[in-house]
This record gives structure tokens, sequence and C-alpha cells, in this order.
């Protein structure tokens, strides 16, 4: 089972760049290499054209491979990027009434376009699907109308694209057919070259918009520089250090990998929800209990957002969300709601309140809940809400160890008289499973000790 | 033990290792590298990965009738005894040396009903929960196990098989089990069984009840069991079980792989300690979805299979599957979370590019559906700017698909929405049973 590598040789780029100046598409001004190398392009006699010769040359690559360009489309068929190999049509791609990606010279992607102006993104990588060498690459092609801000996106698999690579060309070689870029009207605004898959999200962060900054009470956890067995010195991967160094810092973030999501619900059944003391299946007051033993919380366990969850070792607590609609079906007036999310070390037995379940399990009932009260008369489909960071209760021996149990309570009009005319429909829940960083205990480091 | 079938025992909730960051210019030590060594070894050992789930899931009720008609009555009421019904079929891989286990939450079981000849009797309240699962090792080796668990039936009404009606009733009547070891037969005491299924294999499991079921909330997860190696298995195998040493002499590794003449030692050098660390750090990651379409109302009791969703056509194209009033993408809409905060990649998450502010995560989907008359597609979306495209076929089955999902960037982060966007030709229709998003980078 091979893993889709992501090659750190030193004769592949993580990115190459030759930007025109904003608004400046002069072949001139696109040639220039914005990126670390500073090796131009040459533009090609004409004017027509931006190459750069030599196989085995930093272009001379197949896969994993992003070309990100972003540009006006011209009046008539052109080729948008070209590797040459002995004149063959290899490696093209090339707009029409479509835009095409070929590789020796067949095409294996059409996909039509709408806009003039583009932002193309070509990228080939391992096809994890593959069933041999025919199909062990996969090509999606996705393009970007940027005045009408919409992304479509194709992909296909295939072999790998033939020969060595003779030259590199942006714009159009006569070889290929078609007009140049620039003499059929078109423009090309920003070349992008990575040795790596970018996914568009990248893109679109540095050409489309860049997304706002991110506020969390939690630490980023991401997998460091990719350590491979190539990284001792004298090997392609010897600028990270010393080679057995940097799995010892890397391998927290490896032990955090599973922690997933507990409680990731889409509820297929969306009931309406009010508080009418009726045995009937649609509102099932057996089934739910107010909390806390205090009946004047008004808060209300529901046996239907109820589940039973095992939690890696290292979790301490979960971001929950709910999706739910709250709204009055009598009148326009807003009501008042509450939710909370529950945590339980076992199962919250007994009645209209929350104790420990009698028999031989001599653990007290420990329970964590986050809340939020708010007034609304919402249309549909309802929004997110309580958003918050509760702490787990794990239980801790028989049945329950290791194993949360989470539910969710909902309160109506805490503040009003009660009345029956509110609506709840909880559509999803989500509880995604965190850990705490207090200092001394992993990842922070604090004092070195064995493992157990 | 024979010598060539390295085992080790994964501990169940092993002490992390604690790892201090290696200050620059400082003298290297041989610590780090032991610690590195044992703390591969916690790795599986945290596993709690859920891969197929059941349950109310918002449900007001459940589909077997509460026990006020009689059974005996000569009509069917009642589930029939023998019939099993499908409720879920997911599949997912399972983290070197892990198995499952079966948690279940329920209520006391209904009425169920046999049928002799044109007439139907009573054949009392309770109910079984059984999970199939087939195991496929990495090289194509298979194996299929059942495991079955079963649940009371209540005795209340005229007949049996009765709900309570006091305010809270069904919370005191909860009642759970556990079904612990669901593993390959001779999993843990065959090591040539163990060695098949130790190393990065797949479960496929199907949940089925049968009765007068009142579940609540039942999961199949992952559990650490054992890990086993075939001393001259040549793929890409993951080392856990660092040496055990004396007194005299302390863990510490062999410098090169033991080459003997027919075999070589899976267990020491660095390089297979780097080797370890790469391959799980590139392919262990969180379990998205498992999602399954049910029904609770009405007699869905009477079927053997689930109660899908189906989408008849029409012009607007991506609308959502479980509300078809909303089409195309929008975060505001409900939908499953990408909680993949702790699998982000470097190579996928420049920080010079995406700057922290999103996450881009690997995945592989598997959708469960079939389409009539006209090819329908479903489209899993989390983002703006990312989604997979599954190609629905016209003959029922699991299609696979790869991509790139957005994800959380950080544990509390609001993004990674995924909605699941079908669009449907009019006169046609589609229809999709299960649903499974997990990580996936090789």
């Amino acid at each position: 089972m091979p893993i889709r590598e992501q090659t750190t040789a030193p004769q592949d780029r993580l990115c190459i760049r030759f930007y025109g100046d904003d608004g400046e598409t002069a072949i001139a001004n696109l040639a220039v290499d914005q990126g670390q190398y500073e090796v131009d392009l040459t533009v090609g006699a004409g004017s027509d054209v931006l190459y750069e010769a030599g196989a085995g040359g930093r272009f001379d690559f197949t896969s994993p491979r992003t070309l990100a360009f972003h540009v006006d489309v011209p009046s008539a068929d052109s080729v948008l990027w070209l590797r040459d190999v002995g004149g063959a049509n290899s490696g093209v791609t090339r707009v029409g009434t479509t835009l095409r990606v070929s590789v020796d010279a067949i095409a294996v992607i059409n996909l039509s376009y709408t806009g003039t102006e583009l932002i193309v993104v070509h990228r080939t990588e391992p096809n994890p699907a593959t069933t041999g060498a025919g199909d062990a690459y996969v090509s999606t092609l996705e393009i970007y109308d940027v005045s009408g801000a919409t992304l479509v996106r194709a992909r296909a698999a295939h072999a790998v694209e033939g020969g060595t690579m003779a030259n590199f060309f942006v714009g159009a070689n006569s070889t290929a057919g078609g007009g140049s870029w620039w003499t059929n009207g078109g423009t090309i605004r920003k070349v992008r070259v990575s040795s790596r898959a970018v996914p568009f999200t990248e893109i679109a962060q540095d050409w489309i918009a860049s997304l706002s900054d991110i506020t969390s009470s939690a630490k980023l956890v991401r997998q460091g520089l990719p350590l491979t067995e190539a990284s001792g010195v004298g090997d392609v991967g010897e600028f990270h250090g010393p080679a057995v160094q940097l799995p010892v810092a890397e391998l927290r973030h490896v032990q955090w990998r599973c922690m997933g999501p507990l409680m990731n619900w889409r509820c297929i059944n969306v009931p309406d929800i009010d508080d009418t003391a009726d045995t009937s299946t649609t509102h099932r007051e057996k089934i739910r209990i107010a909390p806390g033993g205090e009946t004047g919380t008004g808060f209300r366990l529901r046996l239907g957002w109820f589940g039973v969850f095992p939690v890696h070792p290292l979790t301490t607590a979960v971001w929950c969300q709910i999706h739910a609609r709250c709204f009055n079906v009598t009148d326009a007036d807003l009501r008042t709601f509450g939710f909370r999310l529950y945590s339980f070390n076992k199962l919250p037995i007994a009645g209209n309140v929350l104790q420990a379940s009698p028999g031989d399990d001599p653990a007290p009932l420990e329970y964590h809940y986050r809340e939020i009260t708010f007034t609304s008369d919402e249309a549909a489909p309802g929004s997110w809400r309580l958003q918050a960071v509760v702490p787990v209760a794990v239980g801790e021996s028989g049945i329950q160890r290791g194993k949360t149990y989470l539910g969710l309570a909902y309160a109506h009009d805490l503040l009003d008289a009660g009345t029956e005319t509110f609506r709840i429909n909880v559509s999803a829940i989500h509880c995604v499973q965190m850990f705490d960083t207090t200092a001394g205990l992993p990842p922070n480091g604090g004092p070195a000790g064995e493992a157990g | 033990m024979p010598q060539e079938y390295p085992r080790v025992k994964l501990p169940l909730e092993p002490k992390t290792a604690t790892i201090s960051a290696l200050a620059p210019n400082s003298v290297l030590r041989l610590d780090p590298n032991r610690r590195l060594w044992k703390a591969q070894d916690t790795i599986p050992g945290q596993a709690r990965r859920i891969l197929a789930e059941y349950g109310l899931m918002g449900s007001s009720s459940w589909a077997v009738p509460a026990g006020t008609v009689d059974p005996d009555s000569g009509a069917q009421d009642y589930p029939e005894r023998n019939t099993w019904r499908t409720v879920a079929h997911t599949q997912g891989r399972l983290t070197a040396g892990c198995t499952l286990a079966m948690h279940c939450l329920y209520c006391l079981a209904g009425l169920t009903q046999r049928q002799d000849g044109a007439n139907w009797f009573s054949s009392g309240a309770w109910a079984e929960l059984r999970a199939t699962v087939t195991w496929r090792g990495p090289t194509g080796s298979t194996d299929i196990t059942t495991h079955v668990l079963s649940m009371e039936g209540s005795n209340l009404g005229t007949w049996g098989g009765a709900e309570t009606t006091e305010a809270g009733a069904d919370w005191a009547g909860l009642r759970e089990k556990l079904v612990e070891q669901i593993e390959p037969p001779a999993f843990t005491t065959d090591p040539a069984v163990g060695s098949v299924f130790s190393e990065w294999s797949e479960a496929e499991i199907e949940l089925e009840v049968r009765g007068g079921e009142r579940i609540v909330h039942a999961i199949v997860y992952e559990v650490p069991s054992v890990h086993t190696q075939d001393h001259n298995d040549a793929d890409a195998q993951t080392v856990h079980g660092a040496p055990q040493g004396s007194p005299d002499s302390p863990r510490r590794p062999q410098t090169d792989a033991a080459d003997g003449v027919t075999f070589e030692h899976h267990r020491w050098g660095t390089t297979r300690v780097l080797q370890s660390h790469e391959r799980q750090a590139a392919r262990l990651g969180p379990h998205l979805v498992r999602f399954a379409a049910n029904s609770h109302s009405g007699n869905d009791w009477d079927l053997t299979d689930q109660v899908p969703i189906t989408i008849t056509g029409a012009a607007t194209p991506l609308r959502n599957l479980f509300d078809v009033t909303l089409s195309g993408y929008d975060s505001a809409h409900p939908g499953w979370i990408v909680a993949g905060s702790m699998a982000q990649l470097y190579r996928l998450n420049a920080t010079n590019f995406l700057q922290d502010r999103a996450a881009i995560i690997p995945v592989r989907v598997r959708v469960d559906c079939d389409y009539n008359t006209t090819a329908s597609t479903l489209r899993l979306q989390s983002s703006e700017f990312e989604w997979i495209d599954v190609a629905i076929p016209s003959a029922r089955a699991v299609v696979v698909q790869y991509g790139y999902l957005a994800s959380q960037v950080y544990g509390d982060h609001f993004a990674g929405i995924l909605l699941p966007l079908i669009t449907v030709p009019t006169f046609a229709s589609a229809t999709v049973y299960n649903i499974t998003v997990e990580f996936w980078e090789g």
C-alpha cells in the first residue's frame, strides 16, 4: 500500500512564480522569476512565448505538480502551457471553447468554462485508486471565473507523461499549433509552478481573497516538516538536520492524529420539539428529564440526543456546537431558548434527577456542561448555536471505562410564562475532541520522563 | 512464542512519552531516541475511532410499536422474530494492532411475532443487535465474523413489550452492554492470523437488528489489541515493540537490521524507527463521518434493509441531501464537521500561503448509493473551494473517491461544515444508503 509521496528532492522546487506586475500583463514582466532562484524565463522570438530550455532542468518533473495561471482568455484556440518533448504535444494545457488537459497528445480532461478572466489550476499527483501503469496518475483541472466567482472542477486518471522534458513553454509554441496566447488577444497575469499538490484553497488565499485570522484558545496542531528515511547527512533531506532528532518533536503530533470527532451527527429525523406533556410519539414526555434535581432550571435532557462515545486517552474536553431552528409558531414574538451540552462519566439514571445508578458500580456520577440562553424567532433552516468547550467526564471502571456519555438538553421560555407555542428543530450536533496543554504535561514538554 | 513472530500486547491506556525539546548545539544523547522507540508503541494504544453507529440520533421514538395491540390477534403488528434488518453498513481502516468492540445503549425491547399458517402470534419481547465484520488485510486476505448482543424485553402492558409513559421513565430504563474481542478468529492466539490483520487492515461493518429493538445509541469502535508481524513480510510495516532490556543492558536498538538467510528482523535499527514514524504520520488520521440512513417511523421494522434517502429529480442542482429546500454550499446549513485539526499535513497546509487560516486534509469517501433513469452526482463539500464529487452508479454499489476537504484549523474553529449536495436530473431519482468519510493519505 504505497504512501503518496511528496518528494523533497533538491531538483524539485516547492514553488516557482512568475508574476506580471499588477495590471501589467506584458510578456516581459511575466518572464521575471519572483521566486527564490531569480532565473527569468526567456522571451521567445516574436514576443509570443516564454520558455526555458533544457531537459533535466528545474521544470522537468511530472508528479506531484501543480500549475496555476491567472489569465484573460484569448479569442481563439491557443496553448497556455506546453512541455515540448521533441516537438510532440506532450503535457499541453490549452484553451478553446473548453479548457483541456492533454497528456502525450491525448485529451484527458475537457472542461467548459464561463467568463473571460480565469484562474486555471492543473494538478497532477499519484492516483490513490490506481490499478496499474495506465492510471497511475490523476490530473485535476480547476477553472475559477473571477468575475462570476464560480469554480468548476474535473479530474481524470492517466499514465505518466512520456519522455523527458526538453523545453518548458508558457504561451505557445509554433509546433503545438494554435496561435500565440498573446497574439490572439489573451493575457497571462500570473504563473505558478509547484512540485507538490496544492489545494485550490491555497491558490484562492493567495490570488482571490484572503481569509480572516482565527482566534482560538487551542494550540495549533500540524505535521511539521516531512521527515523521510532520506534525512541523514548527505541525503537529499539533509537540511532537516540529524536524522533521528526531529521525530522526537514530531512524535507528539502523531499521537493526536486519531483524535477525531465524537458526536458528528446530521440528524435524519428532525422532529418538532415543544413542551407539550404528551405521550404521543411526537413529543415523548418519557424521554425527557429535568436535570440537576431542580425542576426550576427548565433544562431537559432528551434521549434522542444522547449517546456513548469512547474518548482518546489524551482528550480533556470537547468543543460542541449544535444546529437548531428555534422559533415561535403563533406570532412574531421572540421566545427564550436554552441549550446545554452535558458530558457524563456514566448513565445519569433515575427519573427526573441526575444521580448515580444503583448497583455495584461505586463511582459517583460526574458531569460537566456548558450552557447558552438566547431569544429567537428565526426562519428555516436555523443557525449554529452553543459553540463552547465542555470538559469531558470519563468513566474509570467497568463498561464505562474510557467512555463519556454526551447529551443535549434544551429549555424554553426560561423567563417567560410557560407556553406551547415554541418549536425547536435540532438538525446537527457536533462534539470535537480537544485536550489540555497545561504546563508539565505533553506537548509542552516539561521534565523528561520514560514512557510507560 | 516462536522467535520469528515478534508480538507485543499493546497497553490499553499507556502513559504518553514526555519528550523534551532538543536545544540547539546540545550534545546528542541516546535518550530522545530511546523514548521515540518506546513512544511509538503508545500510538496504536490510543486509537478509539468510531467506525459504525446506529441509534435514535434525533428521533423521538422507535419504529417498533408500543405494545398496545394484541399480538395474538392473527395479524402482523410487530417485527417477525427471525428477520434481520440492516441499519448501517460502513467501513474504515483500522489503526495497526487494533480490533473492534461494540457498545450499545438501549431501552427494554418491544414485542416480536411468529407466523403459523396465516396467523400471527406473540414470540415474546426481546431484541438483538448483530455486527457482521468483514476483515480485509492489506494484501487481500479476508475473513468474516459475526457478533451478537441481546437486549431484554419489557414486561409492561397486557402482552408485554409496552413502553412507559411517565416523564423521564425511559431514562430510568436505560441499559448498556459491551461486546469485546470483535476480531478475526485466533487473532490474538495464532501469530499467523495476527500478522495478516495487524497492519493497516480494513473493517467493513454491517449492523443489523432483530426483534423489537429500542436502541438509543450503538457504536462499533477501535480498541488496541495485539500487533504481530511476519518476520519475512516485505510490506510497509510499522514497528511496535521496543525490545525489553535488562539492568545491565538497558533498551537500545541494534544499529543494523538482522539479516538472516531467509528473513530479516523488523524490530530494530534507526531506519526502521523512522519508517514507522513516517508511515504512521502519513496514515493515521480521524474517522470523520460514519453515516447510515435510517428511519424510526411507521412500519419500518417490517423491512430487511435500511430506509435510505431517496431524492427525486429536479432542475435545481446541488440540493442538500437532507433538506431539498436548501441548495448550494452554505456553512450556515446543517451538516457534519470535518474535525481534522489534528491531522494537518505539512504538504497541504503551507504556512506561507494558508497563514494558519485554513486547513486541508486528504480523505477517502465511500458512498453506498444508486440512481434510477439518469446519472446523478453526490458532492461532499466542506468549504467554498473544496469538494469531492461522487458519480452515483445505476446499480447499488459502494463508490470510492479520493480528494481534499477543508477542515477545522483548531478544535474549536467554526469551519469544515460538510454538506452532502446532490444533483439529480429531472425525471430521475437517486438513493443514498451510507456515507463514510475518513482521513486518507495512502
